[in-house]
């Protein structure tokens, strides 16, 4: 790449509404430093959504925090990297301007809407709570207006409900309650981590609906982050998968769906259940996630790969491969065979 | 909410009669001479054997005789009537005497858990690891495992005789004369609250709904001031209310050392003058002063966390 | 709040009592509790080492003397080596705690077990008399009881203080075994023993009680403390221990009029009452910190 498309890239990087760049997180723990996020760059546009997939443990959470800027540090630290939202490293800013980013341009679902929420206090308070507190309307306004955002949940009898605590309302509710809460200074960005994971598999879709119904009403860009490719499809535009705290591959959700370019992505899509595949044996990938204290030399994925070929693969770690269709990328030192169906 | 109340009443009301029985039960179950236990080692006379026969129905044998000894004891209770000392003194007119003294003492001490205990221990639950909270956990566990009456006895030997800041006695009833048996008294519950706050705070900054709140935008200090310690000061109430027992038991200790004529003071006095109807009087009273404190505090508890009201 | 995630896949698989233990062998509090138990042990199963002085042998010629080659502490108010009855004194004290702690832990697992194991009107009863018996400050109670047994009986020597204590303090204790066996019961590998077809006194032994003992042991240690603490309060009181049993609180009460005068004789049996209570109520608490993941 020559030096004139670099900067070619870098005034394209700052159109993005959030870009993250080149991050790197550690944990510092009893037993030794974790190496959570080893390098995660993504960005996203206005009003688009991006999936973050990945098993537990890959750093889509943590990725999430450090942008949100409720990481625990310590245990936690910020190696490297930088955070742009509209052109500004929100890691350079101090605590105070950060504080102003969080709920009004970015704004967060949380996994568990019962342990997310405050469990004394009802819920309309919380949810106007943001309105008084960060924009200084009265009580009763606040109060007023949180009803209407209950309502854009779709909760019924919001008014009646607004004096209810968390523990009163069905999982599917409660995370409403949440996803209310964090629409009150309508954000720009919402990150939703793992929205549906502790919800029953008929809730899970309506909560997803309402997603991305929201997204389209109010023109928010979104961050999905879930383990489950099943409910990325009908969400996302894009997708980036995580493994061992890198973006392993990186494409459109219809390209990725119909052909994967790294042999992990291959793997998670392979052993989804299919009903044409019937009577055939699942597939599954091999061995576990790495420990983040002792990730493998070389590709981290090495020990578990079915196309590996020594020694390149245990002793060199990949770059990013451009595929073919544009944006599309993959770490894995046969990107292209993968892709093309032709590693063995 | 009311059917949470009503349910805590009925336990109370058990609680009351198992406790009031216990007490009975251990001073007067059936065997020996009650009214030698009553006096202990000390003659009886005639005259005292007499009106004690006559007042606990001594004369009636047998489990009926005990039952309707106790219904006579319960119901005395229940009308304010806590018997006669061994000298013929209205127990009720000793507490009247003595009552100002100890509710001042009681109060003052609570006070100090709640200002220092709960605060250093919000501090500590804060900067958990700093070398604040490393010096007040051990500071704590140091009072903690000094029995009241040790503790009294130094800070009377250090504050009263070596650098004379106090008068060793506290019988005037002024609030600064109080202040060093009131600092006695607090001081294990300070150190238990302050623990049970710092562990209660580090617990909840670690929970998810902190991470919520943070990530609404609000400032630190309206995360911890108003999420965090709400939640948190749940188990510290429900302890204050517990520490109303060992208040009293300490009462007793600290009365003595420092001779505040108090409710304690009596309990002492009775023992070393082997005054039995004076002992379990009092004791009885104690009993149902922390009984009612115990509901009081069940019901504060419910208003605190709605989770409580709907079991 | 280090994401959930992520402490998953760090914690290497080690078992909770290794773990635990991993814990206590870098706990400084735990090896200074441990010393201090074992030296009043120590000096309470064999007073004759420590001191070659009777503590009986007081004489009024040598109240309030200094310190002597036989007296390092001096001489109290009745003339006696403070020394000696300092060291007398850890017998009792521990007799006490001992028996007492063994006594409540008996019937708290006992019935602890129980109720938890059983439930139904087993559970319902014993919650309810815990709740009395709980319902009464241990220091009253023990008052109350222990008037009775030495109005009654005469004596009020080590036995009857140790089973006042125990009688009175097994709750705390019972109420941890049997939460702590409910727990267990609903574990999946307790249900799956069942389900193989093991008998109830199997389950019990080789499933729920090891799962309640950690938890009993660390409030049987504190307890221990705590009895040391009651013991000495009773003694203080004049309705404990009495003379001629040597106690700490005992010594407490009996110099306690001239600590103006002369602290010593009261400042080294409190010393060395408040450092005993200490190491067990340390040693408890270290125990406790190294079982408890959710305080790492």
């Amino acid at each position: 790449m020559t030096d004139i498309q670099i900067q070619l890239d870098r005034v394209a990087d700052d159109a993005h509404l959030l870009d993250v760049r080149d991050l790197f997180i550690e944990f510092h723990t009893r037993d030794g430093i974790a190496k959570v996020i080893n390098g995660v760059s993504y960005h996203l546009d206005a009003g688009e959504a991006l999936a973050v997939l990945g098993e537990s443990g890959s750093g889509k959470s943590v990725t999430a925090q450090a942008i949100m800027g409720i990481l625990d540090i310590p245990p936690g630290k910020i190696v490297s990297g930088q955070i742009c939202y509209n052109g500004r490293d929100l890691l350079s800013l101090p605590e105070k301007e950060r504080r102003q980013v969080r709920g009004k341009e970015i704004a967060m679902v949380f996994q568990d809407a019962l342990s997310a929420l405050n469990p004394v206090f009802p819920v309309g308070w919380q949810i106007s709570e943001t309105l008084r507190h960060r924009e200084g309307v009265a009580r009763a306004d606040a109060l007023r207006r949180a009803v209407e955002l209950m309502e854009l949940v779709r909760i019924p009898a919001a008014k009646q409900r607004l004096r209810d605590y968390p523990h009163e309302f069905s999982g599917g509710m409660r995370q409403r309650v949440m996803i209310a809460m964090s629409l009150a200074l309508s954000p720009k960005i919402l990150i939703a981590d793992e929205p549906t994971t502790a919800l029953d598999v008929t809730v899970q879709a309506q909560v997803m609906d309402l997603l991305a119904e929201l997204r389209r009403e109010l023109h928010m860009a979104m961050i999905l982050i879930t383990h489950d490719l099943g409910v990325v499809a009908d969400v996302a535009d894009r997708i980036a998968v995580m493994y061992a705290g890198r973006i392993v591959e990186h494409a459109d959700v219809h390209d990725l769906y119909a052909v994967q370019g790294h042999p992990y992505t291959k793997g998670l899509i392979d052993s989804i259940p299919r009903l044409d595949h019937k009577g055939q044996e699942l597939a599954t990938i091999q061995g576990l996630p790495p420990s983040l204290m002792d990730i493998p030399r070389g590709c981290p994925f090495h020990p578990r790969c079915p196309y590996r070929k020594d020694p390149i693969c245990s002793t060199q770690v990949p770059t990013d491969q451009r595929l073919a269709s544009g944006t599309r990328t993959s770490r894995c030192h046969f990107a292209k065979e993968v892709l093309d169906g032709t590693a063995a | 909410m009311f059917r949470y109340i009503v349910r805590r009443l009925l336990q109370m009301a058990l609680a009351f009669f198992g406790t009031t029985l216990l007490v009975y039960a251990m001073m007067f179950a059936a065997q020996g001479d009650p009214i030698q236990a009553l006096a202990g080692e000390k003659p009886v006379s005639a005259s005292q054997r007499a009106v004690l026969t006559e007042r606990y129905h001594l004369d009636k044998t047998g489990i009926d005789g005990f039952l309707y000894r106790y219904w006579d004891y319960v119901s005395n209770l229940m009308r304010g009537d806590f018997g006669t000392t061994l000298a013929g003194r209205s127990i009720s007119d000793v507490l009247q005497a003595a009552w100002p003294f100890t509710i001042k003492l009681a109060l003052m001490a609570i006070s100090f858990v709640i200002v220092f205990g709960i605060t250093a221990g919000v501090i500590a639950g804060i900067r958990r690891g700093s070398l604040f909270d490393t010096t007040t956990l051990l500071l704590t566990l140091v009072v903690i495992g000094i029995p009241v009456f040790v503790l009294g006895y130094i800070g009377q030997y250090l504050l009263t005789n070596k650098w004379r800041l106090f008068k060793p006695t506290a019988n005037d009833g002024s609030l600064y004369s109080l202040l060093l048996p009131a600092l006695v008294l607090g001081m294990l519950a300070l150190a238990t609250a302050l623990r049970l706050t710092r562990t209660s705070v580090a617990e909840n900054l670690r929970s998810d709904y902190v991470r919520t709140a943070k990530s609404k935008g609000l400032p630190q200090r309206r995360v911890i001031g108003v999420h965090v310690l709400r939640n948190s000061l749940i188990p510290v109430v429900t302890y204050l209310g517990i520490t109303i027992g060992d208040l009293m038991s300490g009462a007793i200790v600290t009365e003595r050392i420092f001779n505040v004529p108090g409710i304690g003071f009596n309990v002492a006095k009775g023992i070393q003058t082997e005054d039995g109807p004076l002992v379990v009087g009092i004791i009885s009273l104690l009993v149902i002063v922390y009984l009612t404190s115990n509901l009081i505090v069940d019901v504060l508890y419910a208003v605190l966390d709605p989770r409580i009201r709907y079991e | 709040m280090s994401s959930p995630e992520e402490s998953t896949t760090l914690a290497k698989p080690r078992s909770l009592a290794a773990d635990a233990w991993y814990d206590l062998r870098r706990s400084p509090i735990f090896w200074i509790a441990s010393i201090i138990v074992v030296a009043l042990v120590g000096i309470a199963a064999f007073p004759g080492l420590f001191t070659s002085a009777d503590p009986k042998a007081c004489s009024l010629d040598f109240r309030f003397a200094g310190p002597g080659p036989e007296a390092p502490f001096g001489y109290d108010v009745q003339g006696c080596n403070v020394y000696a009855r300092t060291m007398y004194g850890a017998r009792s004290s521990i007799e006490v705690g001992l028996f007492a702690t063994l006594m409540a832990g008996t019937i708290a697992f006992a019935l602890g077990m129980a109720a938890g194991f059983y439930g139904r009107w087993i559970d319902t009863l014993l919650s309810r008399s815990l709740d009395v018996i709980a319902s009464i400050p241990l220091l009253l109670a023990a008052i109350v009881l222990l008037k009775r047994l030495s109005a009654t009986g005469g004596s009020t020597g080590v036995w009857s203080v140790a089973f006042t204590l125990g009688v009175l303090g097994w709750p705390v204790a019972a109420r941890v075994v049997r939460s702590s066996v409910i727990s267990a019961k609903q574990q999946d590998y307790v249900q799956a023993a069942r389900m193989l077809g093991a008998g109830n006194g199997r389950i019990m032994l080789r499933h729920i009680l090891p799962n309640a003992m950690a938890p009993a042991i660390v409030v049987l240690t504190i307890m221990l403390g705590t009895v040391i603490a009651t013991e000495a309060t009773l003694s203080f009181l004049g309705i404990g221990l009495q003379p001629p049993a040597i106690s700490w609180g005992g010594s407490i009460n009996d110099n306690s009029a001239y600590v103006r005068t002369a602290a010593g004789p009261l400042l080294w049996p409190a010393g060395f009452l408040a450092v005993t209570v200490l190491a067990f109520i340390m040693l408890g608490d270290a125990i406790r910190d190294a079982f408890d993941p959710r305080m790492r």
